[in-house]
């Protein structure tokens, strides 16, 4: 077997020991994330590289290896408390880590038999960054936690991109990371079609055009790993030895270290806090779905609860509850005149009256909103998620709209995906891909027609669109073969699976209302 | 909240007796029929577009932003209230049931329009209705005086914007309600379907063959059923020769799992047609009054003893016709779509009889579950109702010896007994499932309400109004 085959197994196998100790893949993320980080800075201090180590003395890998049974248990511990203290990347890796290894053997084994026997600095980047990868898929599989949310699914992240076409030298910002996958499918994709890069545009791709934003800590620490095991981002050891010379060069201790900070390609922050200064070149995100805000804010009476917030933000076009509606208003602004964008937002953002309306009025005024994919359901591990990808450019401010038309393609009626029996994959979207016409949008042809009703691609003018009651985008125009075919009926359990989808969204919608519904009357009172 | 209250006529012009848009006789307008209004979605389609000379009198007149009432009975109840929208040249006619309303300055139409949709707005309009019997109407003096709340215009958009966000949410959760209804239909026929093709359980042979023990094959269970059918008809002291019954030509049937076998009713099942209304008897024979099942009782997979009639019938014609629970009860016809269809008979009645539209086939022995043969009959069997059915204009019917030709697929007595358990469970779920989502349609009816009381209470907006907001509201009225 191949040296790639042979660490996944390995990675896998130490996996599965330790699950049958209770730790979830989640668990197992964590632990192997710090140990990693630990190991690769020691293997930087070596030579030839012989770089100063960015860890505190006494806290390093051979401190860890040096240990054995509740010795181990207890340095490591320390160590994970120390280095969350710190700043930069080993901060953001150690911060609130904590050890889930409950049996010191088993710890022994992870540091000196699975870690420390490979080389990981000089390991293949896609070896390494596809072996994390899967786990983190794997982890998002695990309903019993909440990861599936922070997971776009790869097919679809790789056709977006494909559609989206970043080149070296721009900069590309996701404001809900997750555990990085839109940034570091942009990444694979501009190494890929550029292998003669410059060395500045390489450093520049690999410094600066990328930054992700996540609002959980955990989820932080594992887009950094992601990133740095992927060859993103400035490594520690590269950190520290900017630090260093900030210093040398006379700036305060915590200037340096906000400097620091700020060369990371992610970061833990709520984006909708405050928009910044930066400017981007492109956006691709998919904010998390659901109404709730993962805050949590003690209130007066000294009691958490998570809030429903409403940002005050002067570039708002309205202000809203609704989570989605606010990564719309928040992706415009983030970008350059000319900049472009994709979005995976659910079917709310598209029909929502209200705030919802205004907002999409002024989106089709302001950009060029050309493309909307529908997608199916079944895809996501947010189960019943019915959701979209709009496809958008900033404009200059004119007084003419700037929309002229809409091209819709639907893959969501009668299509039927399943996460486990019927994956969707990169080949379900080929069709999209081809017909967008990344290379020139201007030479779009409709495959829809009166002649053709079941055909998925067609495009709607401005002037239809903003007819239509509440300026709604849900367009749909294919049958629904399962509410119509009396004769074909499909098995039960497809029949079932849509049932709990449209329950699900029956329950999101009418949970909405009562939410607004309970703010409002507990402000009365 | 406290907003000020003021009568309608103050804010508005009820009844304005012209558009105030310039328009000439040639122009094309939009004309709206009482249909072209939607009830208590505030909507309205694009109704047909007319010339303002042919329209301009004899009608209601209105134009965009113009409120239409519908001031008759049943449909101010139903709630036909809406803004005029998109009308060709701006100005429409229609019914001359719309009171149509002319918000000033001081008011928004759509403001207006969701006020008048609330249950109390509308039930106090009802009850001082006026006219003849069918002609009630409400009258304008009530329009006219009707209170209504005034807030500042601000109040108002964001009022209207809250409202438009929660109900959109709602149409589409009632949306996806009756996406919900129609599916459970299709998993009630797609699961039966399953069940009675061998899709649903674990087939007899491959669970024996996993085991490693023999099983019974449909065939033996067969063999069973005409011995027993042989010796019934023997001591029925009958004459002539025995006939057999004739296996139907399975080459021509579906194919059907291992340990299946092809049979037909009459081999499995005494069929027996009902007592025919008014039938002549001899004056001597003695009658009494028994209850029967009508065609109306036997649904499709299920009884409907609501209502069930009396009929005379002598003591031999009781004791021949009398139901047994376990007999499957089939309908000779009736419409299409009523033909062959039953269900099976558990004895709810004492005595109870059918009349002749109604049969009845009684398995001779235990080795068929009359669920099953019931289900079989109601999906699957449908096909062959048809085709063998005689077809007039809008009625069908079947003959006995067409129904007892049924061909009926059996399977082993064990995989019966686990398709029958699973198929009443799982439609038993359906069925719960059903009742809920007809629970949750009514309570979303009742929260919409909900969420116009809170509008107009005050309570759905918060307070605070982000200047940036009031800006981009602006822009977006004009």
């Amino acid at each position: 077997m191949s040296e790639a085959e042979r660490l996944v197994q390995k990675l896998w196998s130490y996996c599965h020991v330790l699950k049958d100790d209770g730790l979830s893949y989640g668990d197992y993320l964590e632990q192997l994330s710090c140990l990693l980080f630990l190991k690769m800075a020691h293997e930087q201090t070596l030579p030839p590289l012989s770089r100063p180590s960015p860890v505190p003395d006494g806290y390093d890998w051979p401190s860890l290896l040096s240990k054995d049974g509740d010795d181990l248990e207890r340095h490591y511990r320390a160590v994970l408390t120390q280095l969350g203290k710190q700043h930069g990347l080993m901060g953001v890796v150690f911060r609130k880590a904590q050890n889930h290894v409950q049996d010191p053997a088993k710890l022994r084994r992870l540091v000196a038999d699975l870690i420390d026997r490979e080389n990981w600095v000089l390991m293949d980047a896609d070896l390494k960054g596809d072996a994390y990868e899967g786990l983190l898929e794997r982890n998002a599989q695990d309903t019993k936690s909440a990861a599936g949310q922070y997971f776009t699914p790869r097919p679809l992240i790789d056709a977006i991109v494909e559609c989206m076409q970043p080149t070296p030298g721009g900069t590309i910002i996701d404001p809900a990371c997750g555990t990085g996958g839109f940034l570091l499918s942009a990444h694979t994709y501009m190494t890929r079609k550029h292998p003669n890069m410059s060395r500045e545009e390489r450093e520049h791709l690999r410094l600066h055009g990328l930054r992700g934003v996540e609002i959980t800590q955990p989820v932080t620490r594992l887009c950094a790993m992601n990133m740095l095991l992927h060859g993103v981002g400035p490594s520690a050891v590269e950190l520290e030895q900017q630090r260093r010379a900030l210093l040398k060069s006379g700036k305060k201790a915590d200037d340096a270290d906000a400097a620091i900070d700020r060369m990371l390609p992610v970061r833990r922050d709520d984006a909708l806090r405050e928009l910044g200064a930066e400017r981007f070149d492109m956006v691709l995100t998919n904010p998390p779905f659901g109404r709730k805000s993962s805050i949590q804010v003690v209130t007066e009476e000294g009691e958490t609860e998570r809030e429903s917030i409403t940002y005050e933000r002067e570039d708002f076009w309205a202000s809203t509850s609704n989570k989605q509606l606010n990564f719309v208003q928040h992706v415009k602004s983030l970008l350059k005149i000319g900049g472009r964008a994709a979005v995976v937002v659910p079917d709310n953002v598209l029909f929502e009256g209200g705030a919802g309306e205004t907002i999409r009025r002024a989106l089709l005024r302001e950009c060029d909103v050309h493309t909307l994919l529908r997608l199916p359901t079944g895809i996501f591990y947010a189960q019943g998620v019915k959701a979209n990808v709009l496809f958008l450019e900033r404009k200059p401010a004119s007084k003419d709209p700037w929309t002229k038309k809409l091209w819709v393609y639907d893959l969501r009626t009668n299509q039927h995906f399943t996460l486990k029996t019927q994956r969707m994959e990169r080949k379900n979207l080929d069709e999209f891909v081809r017909l967008y016409r990344a290379d020139n949008r201007t030479k779009r042809k409709a495959t829809w027609s009166e002649e053709t009703p079941d055909e998925r691609w067609r495009a709607y003018e401005y002037a239809e669109l903003i007819e239509r009651d509440k300026c709604s985008l849900d367009l749909f125009w294919l049958r629904d073969n399962s509410l119509m075919d009396a004769d074909n009926l499909p098995p039960p359990e497809v029949i079932a699976a849509e049932i709990v989808d449209d329950l699900k969204t029956a329950l999101e919608q009418i949970e909405g209302v009562l939410g607004d519904l309970s703010r409002g009357a507990d402000q009365v009172e | 909240m406290n907003w000020p209250r003021r009568a309608l006529c103050d804010v508005a012009s009820v009844g304005p007796p012209q558009p105030n848009v310039p328009i000439g006789d040639h122009s094309e307008v939009t004309f709206l029929p009482m249909a072209a209004v939607e009830e208590l979605n505030n909507r309205h389609s694009d109704g047909e577009t007319r010339k303002w000379a042919d329209v301009r009198s004899g009608f209601s007149r209105f134009q965009n932003g113009d409120v239409l009432f519908s001031k008759i009975t049943p449909c101010m109840e139903n709630g036909k209230i809406t803004v005029a929208r998109r009308l060709k040249n701006g100005v429409g006619a229609g019914s001359t049931e719309f009171l149509v309303i002319r918000p000033g300055p001081d008011l928004l139409a759509e403001f207006l329009a969701h006020y008048l949709l609330q249950e109390d707005v509308r039930r106090a309009a009802k009850s001082v209705m006026a006219g003849a019997v069918g002609q009630q109407r409400v009258p304008r003096s009530f329009v006219e005086q009707l209170k209504i709340p005034t807030p500042p215009i601000a109040s108002q958009h964001r009022v209207v914007a809250a409202l438009e966000t929660q109900i959109s949410r709602l149409e589409a959760a009632q949306a996806a309600t009756l996406r919900i209804s129609v599916n459970i239909s299709r998993a009630r026929a797609s699961v039966l379907k399953a069940g009675v093709e061998g899709h649903l359980v674990p087939l007899e042979a491959d669970v024996a063959r996993k085991q490693r023990r023999p099983y019974e094959h449909a065939n033996v269970l067969l063999e069973r059923i005409q011995r027993q059918r042989r010796l019934r008809w023997a001591d029925a002291g009958a004459n002539g020769q025995y006939k057999e019954a004739a296996p139907p030509n399975a080459a021509a049937l579906p194919p059907i799992p291992d340990g299946w076998v092809w049979t037909t009713l009459e081999a499995i099942a005494a069929i027996q047609g009902g007592l025919a209304k008014g039938k002549k008897r001899a004056g001597k024979d003695l009658v009494r009054s028994v209850p029967y099942l009508r065609v109306a009782n036997v649904q499709r997979g299920s009884l409907d003893l609501a209502e069930v009639k009396h009929i005379e019938a002598t003591a031999s014609e009781i004791a021949q016709l009398r139901l047994m629970p376990g007999d499957i009860l089939f309908n000779e016809g009736g419409d299409r779509d009523k033909l062959g269809r039953g269900w099976v008979w558990e004895g709810q009645i004492p005595e109870c009889i059918h009349q002749n539209h109604v049969f009845r086939a009684r398995i001779f022995t235990g080795d068929v579950l009359p669920k099953f043969l019931s289900w079989y009959a109601n999906t699957n069997g449908q096909r062959y109702f048809f085709d063998e059915g005689k077809h007039t204009t809008n009625l069908a019917s079947i003959s006995k010896a067409k129904l007892s030709a049924l061909p009926v697929p059996l399977p082993p007595l064990e995989e019966q007994r686990r398709i029958v358990a699973e198929l009443e469970d799982r439609l038993s779920v359906l069925a719960k499932c059903e009742e809920t989502v007809s629970r949750v349609s009514m309570r979303s009816a009742g929260l919409r309400q909900a969420v116009l009381k809170a509008a107009f209470n005050g309570t759905l907006v918060p307070d605070s109004i982000p200047t940036s907001e009031h800006k981009h509201m602006q822009g977006a009225a004009s």
